[in-house]
């Protein structure tokens, strides 16, 4: 991979990294509101710069709708949104 | 420090970071959820199906065995960069990143940070006062944010 650097590593600078990372925790924090149940219910929704840009009800149809409204998947949260929650027990062993 | 957040909907204790796949030219900003009893970091479906993850061009799958199961799984070289609080520094991490295939079952699931990154920080996980930190112990890389 080279000399170690951000730039190397990611193609951006801390600076840049920062600034996206930024944006996309902001659309995370809205993709986690209680209030989307009531809106979406069942559905996989989009959000991005903060805003639900799309939804859908399969995965695919939902990157589709987003490529076709140019959202960049960058910076995306994608999320499922359920009444419905599985009790998940994540737990992963690699060999 | 890194500060991550209990999801609001799923109480999930997580963290965003910028994930780097070199072999497969991806960077993408993703939301992990924080896993002690993941052994490696792990990319899940949705997340790699919506990186457009080509599962055609990974190494050779073994078996990862979970308490749902088994599922196939790859492991590719990968990079984490994660942002600390006060938005000054950024830390970066070179890994094995293990993708799950697709399965009926793995969708909807969040990818998850694993002990080979959570191993290298003290974390602070106190739901009751919805504190989520990580002080960094050690780190591959580090860059002062401008």
């Amino acid at each position: 991979m080279g000399q170690p650097s951000f730039r190397a590593w990611f193609g951006a600078e801390p600076e840049e990294i920062a600034q996206s990372l930024r944006e996309f925790t902001r659309s995370c924090e809205v993709a986690e509101e209680p209030g989307l149940i009531d809106r979406y219910p069942e559905k996989w929704i989009g959000v991005h710069n903060g805003l639900v840009r799309a939804t859908a009800d399969e995965l695919d149809s939902l990157l589709e709708e987003l490529d076709r409204l140019g959202v960049p998947r960058r910076g995306t949260a994608i999320r499922y949104i359920t009444k419905n929650r599985r009790n998940l027990i994540l737990h992963d062993a690699a060999r | 420090m890194l500060r991550g957040k209990f999801g609001a909907s799923t109480g999930q204790p997580l963290f965003q970071a910028t994930i780097s796949i070199p072999k497969l030219a991806v960077v993408r900003e993703l939301s992990f959820v924080f896993d002690t009893g993941a052994d490696g970091t792990t990319l899940m479906p949705t997340d790699a199906v919506a990186m457009g993850i080509d599962y055609g061009a990974l190494s050779r799958g073994f078996q990862s065995v979970g308490v749902g199961g088994t599922a196939t799984t790859y492991q590719e070289p990968a990079l984490l960069a994660f942002l600390s609080e006060d938005g000054r520094t950024a830390y970066g991490y070179r890994f094995a990143l293990s993708i799950v295939a697709p399965s009926r079952d793995a969708w909807g699931i969040p990818s998850l940070l694993g002990r080979d990154i959570i191993d290298r920080c003290r974390v602070t996980y106190d739901r009751s006062q919805s504190e989520l930190t990580g002080e960094v112990v050690s780190c591959d890389l580090q860059g002062g944010v401008g």
